[in-house]
């Protein structure tokens, strides 16, 4: 069975990117969202397994949406996408529930070695 | 053994320690993983108030701490979160110890406990809900609980959870490895009770270790915790082994003291020290002593214009009172800390009664200001977060309906803005309806409706905090009854501070407090008005300036003058301080009109006139005694080095009577 990801970020592009990763079989993009109000609805509405959430989104933060989406749902299993140089916030995410997280630029391979592995827990 | 002198001693401690259980009870009830880690703190801090309590022969204290210790160990037992009636009865308990613990200080008699204890004991061996994960109860407390026994309490004792030793390697290839550590250091925290670590949390979280991180933790599933570690990304390698568990140590053996200070990290006991605060008053005063008898100096030597060495030595004594004065200052300086486990409590009251729920943050704990600065806040404070509570969050239903959060959002935010702490409250509720706001000031004649219409939506927000205006259809028997914010900003204001309210229908509100961070002493500009001396803080102006006739004029009675390219009102300090002028008395004709330009609201300027300047001086403003204390525009006054008593003026609370036109 895919395992099914939605994927938040504000940037067209980097989304795209993701969703690339994302193209076989093993995987089913279900959703995307472009902030952080968007992140916590299609959350509820499409509740996928993995959620891959950029830190620095506009009308709500990634952090913010992590708090609220594992206040409704502790289980939910949330991969935080940030760029070098925002551990402290990478680390605020953490401390509100992210499963892990990856460092941009990242490379296709480390991006499913974490998605894997989170899934598997 | 004479116990009185380890009287004060565990007063004290008692007293630090029932603060953090205050807070950390309130914490129990928030989502998070922090839920076990917290109920073993409690356990320990009950544990230790319980056995200071039985070193001391208080036999009360140490059973109600007993019977708080096995509540805490069912919350252990039961790993999910307990009911809040369950929390009320703990948090009655410990308010109950404090006030207990307060008595033995002076030796008074305190009332029993022993109805309390019942009802704990009753709570605490109700039959556990659905365990989630089978945890063997902590060591020390009965499954059963039996009946207070003073005599023969355990000593601290190590958990009976098995203890294993853990290590983890990251990737040398992983380029965050502060944030990589740290993730590792939260699964191992959410697994059990972390006795030792290496390197330590805060070399982790800076990424300077050498890519391996060793824990001692006690846990009931290491399979789990294994495989958990192994899931986290740039892990190379995990090792867990079980560790020999000490025996219990029987009692008349020293507590191990590693058991007793697992977890939460003690502060700096030893670089601190606990002062009364009359000493500390007494200093100050003192210190107010001593830069009134500078200043005399400096007076006098200033005749002796030809001794040299005198002036340098005049010179020499004002540096080093102002040093000290620095530094009795900051002896003054209290974080927030100390009274912010007040505040979870009272919006947790608050939200209790009226049946929602919220989420609070505090940050910016650590931030300092001056203790009476402190101490005035804490009400104002808490009547705000109430009001946050009572009237600016919906209901869940509202809520849903409107896409927010189901829980209230309150956030509390404490930080430095150079000489300045401020203190902000927001929470994401309803906003202040401003037109009803509006109708209601002017219902109660505190302004014209005319004025109510020119009035900015700040101006507006602050009409809450006059007398007799609360939107509150029902009065709570918290807040509502339209004299709470009206104090709030009152007891703000008393301080040297001053509160605005910004606000956003549907959106929220959010309440700013400026404190001073120190009060006492500060750099004033002395000036004249009607032949008199007064004097404003250096910190409230703006800037001085001499004004020509040319840039002055009136219009429709009202003066003007320009300062910067810009217009800007023009008061005269005489009027605004109502003083009768003195017949005969010369201004400084000829040189111009000197004026203050001061900015009651950070944005605006605003210009007041005065007779001349006098120079600046650093001087220690005393507070005002009643009734002058009841004036707004003074803040306070001080003594010159002549020895002539001199008002401090607040300005911006002088002009701002003036221009709201209040009861005009």
């Amino acid at each position: 069975m895919a395992i099914r990801i939605l994927i938040a970020d504000d940037a067209v592009f980097m989304r795209n990117m993701i969703r690339d990763i994302f193209s076989s079989d093993e995987f089913e993009v279900v959703g995307e969202a472009a902030n952080g109000v968007e992140a916590v609805q299609k959350y509820n509405e499409l509740k996928p397994e993995i959620v891959t959430m950029d830190i620095v989104m506009p009308m709500k933060s990634g952090i913010e949406a992590v708090k609220e989406i594992c206040s409704l749902d502790s289980a939910a299993k949330i991969v935080m996408c940030s760029a070098l140089g925002q551990e402290s916030l990478v680390m605020e995410a953490i401390e509100a529930g992210a499963s892990d997280f990856i460092v941009k630029p990242f490379t296709p391979e480390k991006v499913l070695e974490v998605v894997r592995k989170v899934a598997a827990l | 053994m004479d116990m009185g002198k380890y009287r004060a001693l565990f007063v004290n401690e008692a007293a630090d320690q029932l603060s953090q259980m205050s807070a950390l009870t309130v914490a129990l009830e928030r989502d998070g993983g922090e839920f076990s880690e917290t109920v073993q703190s409690l356990f320990r801090l009950s544990h230790s108030i319980k056995g200071m309590a039985a070193s001391m022969d208080f036999p009360e204290i140490a059973s109600l701490s007993h019977a708080l210790e096995d509540m805490f160990s069912r919350y252990d037992r039961e790993r999910t979160r307990p009911e809040a009636e369950s929390v009320d009865l703990v948090l009655e308990a410990i308010d109950q110890l404090k006030a207990m613990v307060s008595g033995r200080e002076h030796d008074k008699p305190h009332p029993a406990a022993d109805p309390l204890v019942e009802r704990l004991r009753h709570k605490a061996s109700a039959p556990a809900g659905t365990a989630l994960a089978p945890a063997a109860p902590l060591a020390g407390a009965p499954a059963t609980p039996a009946g207070p026994q003073p005599e023969a309490f355990p000593s601290a004792v190590p958990p009976a959870l098995p203890l294993y030793s853990v290590k983890v390697r990251i990737s040398d290839k992983c380029s965050t490895l502060g944030v990589r550590g740290f993730l590792v250091h939260k699964k191992i925290q959410e697994a059990g009770r972390i006795q030792s670590l290496a390197p330590s949390l805060d070399e982790i979280k800076a990424g300077k270790f050498d890519n391996v991180i060793k824990a001692q933790v006690a846990t009931a599933d290491a399979g789990r915790l294994e495989k958990q570690l192994k899931a986290v990304a740039d892990v190379t390698g995990v090792e867990i082994s079980q560790v020999e568990v000490r025996p219990a140590p029987q009692p008349g053996d020293e507590p191990p003291a590693s058991a007793a200070r697992a977890q939460t990290p003690r502060k700096a006991l030893g670089t601190t020290v606990r002062v009364k605060t009359e000493t500390l008053d007494q200093l100050v005063n003192m210190l107010g002593e001593f830069i009134l008898a500078r200043a005399r100096i400096e007076k006098a030597t200033a005749a002796y214009d030809e001794d040299g060495e005198l002036k340098t030595a005049v010179s020499r004594l004002g540096a080093l009172v102002r040093d000290l004065s620095d530094q009795v200052m900051r002896v003054r300086l209290m974080p927030l800390d100390s009274v912010a486990d007040l505040f979870p409590r009272a919006v947790r009251e608050a939200a209790r009664k009226r049946g929602i729920e919220v989420d609070f943050e505090i940050s910016g704990r650590d931030l300092e200001t001056d203790r009476a600065v402190i101490e005035a806040v804490v009400d104002p404070i808490i009547h705000i977060l109430r009001n946050c509570v009572d009237h600016g969050l919906e209901s869940a239903a509202d809520r849903a309906k409107a896409g927010k959060p189901l829980r209230g959002q309150i956030r509390m935010l404490a930080f430095r803005d150079r000489d300045t702490a401020v203190i902000q409250i927001s929470d994401d509720g309803r906003g202040i309806d401003v037109e009803k706001v509006k109708a209601k000031a002017v219902k109660t004649g505190a302004l014209s409706a005319e004025r109510a219409q020119h009035l900015t939506r700040e101006e507006a927000c602050l009409l809450v905090c006059l007398p007799g205006v609360s939107t509150a259809e029902a009065l709570t028997e918290t807040s509502g009854r339209g004299v709470g914010m009206s104090a709030v900003k009152t007891g703000v204001e008393q301080v040297g501070g001053s509160l605005t309210i910004s606000s956003e229908p549907g959106r929220g509100t959010t309440f700013t407090l400026s404190l001073p961070r120190s009060i006492a002493i500060a750099n004033v500009l002395l000036i004249q008005a009607a032949g008199r001396t007064f004097s404003i803080p250096v910190s409230r102006v703006h800037s001085t300036i001499i004004l020509e006739g040319r840039e002055m004029f009136s219009n429709r009675g009202k003066r003007f003058c320009i300062f910067r390219d810009q217009t800007i009102p023009l008061f005269e300090l005489e009027t605004l301080l109502s003083l009768p002028a003195l017949v005969g008395l010369e201004k400084s004709a000829g040189l111009g009109q000197h004026a203050v330009i001061i900015q009651p609201d950070g944005r605006s300027s605003v210009a007041i006139a005065v007779d001349r300047f006098l120079g600046q001086q650093e001087v220690f403003i005393r507070p005002l005694g009643k009734p002058l204390d009841r004036i707004p525009s003074l803040a306070g006054v001080t003594i010159l080095g002549d020895g002539r008593p001199v008002f401090v003026l607040d300005p911006a609370r002088l002009v701002e009577h003036t221009v709201r036109g209040v009861a005009a």
